[in-house]
């Protein structure tokens, strides 16, 4: 959100406005609490628990997982599906197991120590279908250069059902295939200090992951119920190559409280510290603790209904040069392969509708 | 000459008084009656709080906001002295009986050098004299002296030079007097209320510095005839016409352009002024840094006031206020409707217009009669055609006032009678003809606020003297609108409604009301020092309800209901005043705490705007502010200025019955505007006719923020941080020094043209001052907590003002 900098050289633009600096305020702490981030939807693959505890706001390490759970969801009928520990802090179901519409969800935790936790139940609700989706090219100034920022635009329309609390939230993921799968560092000559860079070629095909996570881009039916949402923005692709930019689209429901409580991490995401942003708030969830009422817990289990839409994005018919990312030449023989690593960032399965 | 003139009416006025008066002096028949109006020769302008002494009797008075004075004295011959700072001293012999009830006396300005520096419209003495406490009058005169941001002479922003009075950040709409939010002052020009008093967000106030002439702000002991707000009273008045000849006046500056012109229409009794600005920036705004190029901002106003004289007893003032506000922003950066944007639109705008009638029957009796009607519209807009809309809010008040004052020799009587109709949109939502956006309209809300009051001022001796109030204020929830009934055992949410019951038009839905005691003493300990006692009750039934820092100017305004409780405040204040060398320094010390009942906040996580039912998303408690004032002032010579400290706190409670409902789990928590330590200083320094220096310092504890305890990860990647209380730690602390250097044409050179260049430099050594400090995890910055700075270098700036 850019309010703030706009006011903040609302009058004064000729003067300076590099106005943002960090500082060090006291630090506070609190007894690790139990971070809990979960979502259920009727896609397979797409069902996932992950958890972690908090971390001192100051501390640069990361949060810290929690290992050894015992994870389970229940339905409507008390059905028990569990998740199981496929990498640290990330719990999953058995890959082909996919939540049903109209049936609500409880999610069931117990700890390595014993501690347990649950969630309220979670309803998960049809998602209306995507209408259309549409590409355009834009380029801008980039600011303080004289360079362009040259990509493609994805925008999303879809009619709302007439139905009040409509609630959605977008997401994608990109799948970039590789060449190289890793560097070689080689001495340029014997005994010196310079170093020239090759690069190895996948022993397999192989596609970097890259997943829309670090925004929320949600949406409520409040002001538009029953209406078309129009012109939604969904993601900017790069324009850094003439290859085809495939993107998985995902559309979700969501429950008014999942809503709300998005809408809760978005402002406080968002928050640039203006005068006229949301007061800092305390974030409540929907999980708490079996025995202990008070314990802090932070975090939510949804369920969401969820559309996927691949999309191609033709990047030949631009009307200027890509900006091109140099890589590192090819190694010189004899050559020998890298392998591509299985994990959330990278993955040598073709994607679903991967046609080329 | 001027006896000779008026010579004919105070003939027969004063033929018409011994009649007319016969019953009130019949009971002190030996005592005598001098009045008259004390005005300005030249202009013929009303004088108010010039100083009327009887050197005889060493008795004395102050003449009133029309410049009218009383004196009571037996029969003799009497030398009166009028003075005022700023005109030369006026000797009169008076010999009664007869009465002199019409004794007009004119006083020619001082045009020579000291008496030009300490130029003000209060009497020297008024902070030791009067019964009243915790007010401050500013002459535009001296404000004008005071360094000025970008050059815009600014009433609000100088009224932050007084101990007392805080913001919560530059570029924050209004102030906050003695710990009380920004919606708790009433803003009043010439009786009209401001429900927003910034332009440009809040970077300055919408009062045109060349229609004003003088600010009171009211922060201790409100007369009765003031309600409505439980803080404080801010009442600009604007100047009386010149009744001479037309005169030109502007200036040009860096942000705004005044224009104003004043004069007689016809002859004396039909005078008019319209004084107006003009703000656009746009200019500004293309010639700037890239990310702020798209922004389109400007603003308007204009002031006009009509009176006609028609004669010595009766005076009708014509008022007239607009003020316009336009920006667009690009994005959709302030907008909490649920759609996409690529520029949102932001425009407010005030309208006002009063008429007002003074009737004087005697000099012991005057009626006041007005009738007001105001206008505050806010909206919101995105011009996007598939998403287009307006997001508009508006706020219609009507006031009647009748106010009859009553003067003896030992009393001063006011009764009064007020009623305001409140007819309140809150929000209307309006899709342009292509739009996918849904209309929406919350049904508006009505409501009647009446008040009844009596006052009266008793000098019960030389020594003490007090003011006794009553005010009974009723407020009327008015339909058409629906109740909403909750149920009883759960916390007030939407999910818990339970009942809905419509009310009619015109009936009462819900009703409140109750006494307002005002009293005021004053214990004259030495001819130069005093001590005073104040009590004042007040009840608040509108309010503004947000859930950010400071309020914007599209801030939802919602009435008492049968949920939402009207606010009551009691304060007590008690202070020292004492002057010294013929009051060229005089010192103050007040103390006050103000307790009050049902104050208003936000539940966590709240959202107010298009909310049908804000009472679930706001929650009342308990509030206390308390604090010291502390001041010394020079008022005569070169050099004249003020030094003030204050301390100054706010606390609120809230402990409901249900987590939701609890802030602060339930123990007491700073306000946002709690800003503990003040320091603030002002010199003004004029070593001759053409030049004055000024600088201020002012230095604050920063204002209180929420820190979070922890940080948690949540959707894999997106750090957020956990925040369990609100408001316990304060962000760094304020301080800042501004001078200013004004050039005027030498006053003694008789000419038509007069002019002045003012340089200024706000900010001068630099500080970037934190205007909020946030939390933002960014992976690539070592911290991630940031301190915002809305100013962070100095900013000078030039003005040319001229008048013809």
């Amino acid at each position: 959100m850019k309010t703030v900098s706009y006011f903040l050289c609302l009058v004064l633009t000729v003067l300076l406005c590099q106005c943002v600096t960090p500082i060090n305020p006291d630090v506070r702490s609190l007894p690790p609490a139990l971070v809990v981030d979960g979502l259920v939807t009727d896609q397979p693959g797409k069902n996932r628990v992950s958890m972690s505890f908090t971390a001192d706001y100051t501390s640069t390490s990361l949060n810290y997982v929690a290992e050894k759970a015992t994870v389970f969801v229940t339905n409507n009928t008390n059905q028990r599906t569990t998740f199981s520990e496929t990498s640290p802090g990330f719990y999953q179901p058995d890959s082909s197991w996919r939540g049903s519409i109209g049936q609500s969800y409880t999610l069931h935790i117990r700890l390595s120590d014993g501690r347990e936790y649950q969630s309220k139940p979670e309803l998960l609700k049809p998602v209306a279908p995507i209408d259309s989706i549409y590409i355009e090219f834009n380029q801008q100034l980039k600011l303080g250069s004289d360079a362009y920022d040259k990509g493609f635009d994805v925008y999303l329309d879809l009619k709302d059902p007439a139905t009040p609390d409509d609630n959605y939230r977008w997401s994608w993921v990109h799948y970039e295939p590789l060449v190289y799968c890793d560097v070689t560092r080689v001495q340029s000559c014997p005994g010196c200090a310079v170093y020239q860079e090759y690069g190895l070629t996948c022993c397999t095909r192989c596609w970097d992951i890259v997943r829309y996570q670090n925004l929320i881009n949600i949406t409520s039916d409040n002001a538009i119920n029953g209406n078309r949402i129009s012109r939604r923005p969904i993601l900017r692709a790069p324009f850094n190559s003439y290859q085809p930019y495939y993107v998985e689209i995902e559309q979700q429901s969501l429950t008014k409280e999942a809503y709300t409580y998005l809408s809760a991490v978005k402002d406080m995401i968002q928050n640039v510290g203006g005068l006229f942003d949301a007061a800092p708030a305390t974030l409540t969830g929907n999980i708490s603790s079996v025995s202990q009422s008070d314990e802090l817990v932070l975090g939510y289990f949804g369920a969401s209904s969820m559309i996927i839409r691949p999309l191609y994005i033709d990047r030949s018919k631009a009307p200027v040069e890509p900006d091109i990312i140099l890589a590192p030449p090819p190694q010189p023989p004899p050559t020998t392969c890298a392998k591509c690593a299985e994990n959330l960032g990278r993955t040598s399965k073709a994607p679903r509708w991967w046609k080329f | 000459m001027k006896f000779l003139r008026y010579g004919g009416p105070f003939v027969l006025a004063g033929l018409f008084f011994a009649f007319s008066c016969v019953g009130v002096q019949a009971q002190s028949s030996l005592s005598r009656v001098i009045s008259g109006y004390v005005r300005e020769t030249s202009t013929n302008k009303p004088i108010s709080g010039a100083s009327v002494f009887i050197t005889e009797t060493r008795r004395g008075a102050t003449t009133d906001r029309d410049g009218f004075y009383t004196l009571t004295v037996s029969g003799g011959t009497y030398t009166l002295l009028i003075s005022h700072l700023g005109y030369l001293r006026f000797e009169q012999k008076v010999t009664v009986p007869p009465d002199r009830n019409l004794n007009n006396i004119s006083l020619s300005p001082d045009t020579r050098l000291l008496d030009e520096v300490t130029v003000k419209t209060e009497t020297q003495d008024r902070n030791v004299k009067k019964v009243e406490m915790g007010v401050t009058q500013l002459s535009i005169q001296r404000i004008i002296k005071m360094p000025a941001l970008m050059g815009e002479v600014d009433i609000v922003r100088s009224l932050l030079l007084l101990p007392g009075v805080t913001t919560v950040g530059e570029g924050a709409t209004g102030i906050n007097v003695r710990g009380g939010s920004v919606d708790q002052n009433l803003v009043l020009l010439d009786d009209a209320p401001i429900y927003n008093s910034s332009h440009l967000m809040g970077f300055f106030s919408v009062f045109n510095p060349d229609a004003v002439r003088d600010v009171t702000l009211q922060k201790g002991s409100l007369p009765a005839r003031y309600g409505g707000r439980t803080s404080a009273v801010l009442d600009v008045r604007t100047k009386e016409p010149d009744a001479e000849k037309l005169r030109l006046s502007g200036g040009v500056g860096l942000i705004s352009n005044r224009l104003g012109i004043e004069g007689p229409i016809a002859g004396r009794k039909l005078t008019f002024l319209a004084d107006t600005r003009l703000a656009i920036n746009n200019f500004l705004f293309k010639a700037g840094p890239a990310n702020i190029r798209d922004v389109r901002a400007s603003f308007y106003d204009v002031t006009a006031k009509i009176k006609y004289l028609p004669n010595e007893k009766n005076t009708v003032y014509l008022s007239g206020y607009v003020s316009d506000d336009r920006m667009l922003l690009p994005s959709d950066s302030l907008l909490s409707v649920d759609v996409s944007a690529t520029q949102t639109g932001f425009d407010y705008q005030t309208a006002n217009g009063s008429l007002k009638w003074t009737h004087t029957f005697n000099n012991r009796l005057i009626l006041n009669l007005s009738g007001v009607v105001s206008r505050y519209r806010a909206a919101t807009a995105v011009p996007d055609s598939s998403n287009k809309f307006r997001l508009q809010s508006e706020l219609l008040s009507k006031i009647g006032k009748a106010e009859l004052n009553y003067q003896t020799d030992l009393h001063h009587w006011s009764f009064g009678v007020q009623a305001t109709h409140y007819d309140l949109s809150p929000n209307t939502l309006t899709p342009g003809p292509v739009s996918n956006v849904q209309p929406v309209d919350l049904p508006s809300e009505q409501g009647l606020e009446a008040g009844l009051y009596a006052e009266d001022e008793i000098t019960l001796n030389e020594k003490t003297s007090l003011v006794a109030g009553l005010r009974y204020s009723q407020f009327l929830f008015l339909g058409p609108t629906t109740l909403r009934t909750y149920a009883p055992n759960g916390p007030r949410r939407p999910e818990t409604l339970a009942s809905e019951e419509t009310i009619g038009a015109g009936s009462v839905a819900k009703s409140y009301g109750g006494l307002e005691p005002r009293l005021a003493l004053r214990w004259a300990l030495q001819s130069d020092q005093s001590l005073k006692f104040s009590y004042t009750r007040t009840r608040q039934y509108l309010q503004l309800i947000t859930n950010s820092t400071a309020a914007l100017p599209t801030s939802r305004w919602k009435m008492s209901d049968n949920h939402i409780r009207p606010q009551i405040a009691d304060q007590l204040s008690a202070g020292y005043f004492r002057n010294y060398q013929n009051d060229t320094y005089e010192i103050s010390a007040e103390v006050y705490y103000r307790q009050i009942q049902h104050a208003i906040d936000y539940r966590d996580g709240a959202k107010l705007l298009l909310n049908p039912t804000p009472e679930t998303d706001l929650v009342q408690g308990r509030g206390k502010a308390y604090g010291v004032e502390l001041m010394v002032k020079k008022n005569k010579g070169f050099l004249t200025g003020w030094v003030s400290y204050a301390y100054t706190r706010t606390l609120l409670l809230v402990d409901g019955l249900y987590a939701g409902e609890r802030i602060n789990n339930g123990n007491w928590y700073p306000a946002n505007y709690d800003k503990p330590h003040a320091v603030n200083a002002l010199a003004i320094y004029r070593p001759s006719l053409k030049f004055t220096f000024s600088a201020n310092y002012t230095y604050s504890t920063g204002r209180p923020m929420t820190v979070p305890y922890a940080k948690a990860r949540v959707n894999n990647r997106v750090t957020l941080p956990v925040y369990l209380d609100r408001n316990q730690q304060r962000i760094p602390d304020y301080h800042r020094l501004d001078i200013s250097m004004t050039w005027e044409k030498n006053p003694a050179r008789k000419s038509r043209y007069w002019y002045s260049w003012t340089f200024s430099i706000y900010n001068l050594y630099a500080r970037k001052n934190a205007y909020s400090v946030f939390y933002r995890f960014s992976s690539y910055a070592g911290s991630d907590a940031n301190k915002l700075s809305i100013f962070g270098s100095a900013i000078p700036s030039l003005t040319y003002n001229f008048k013809l």
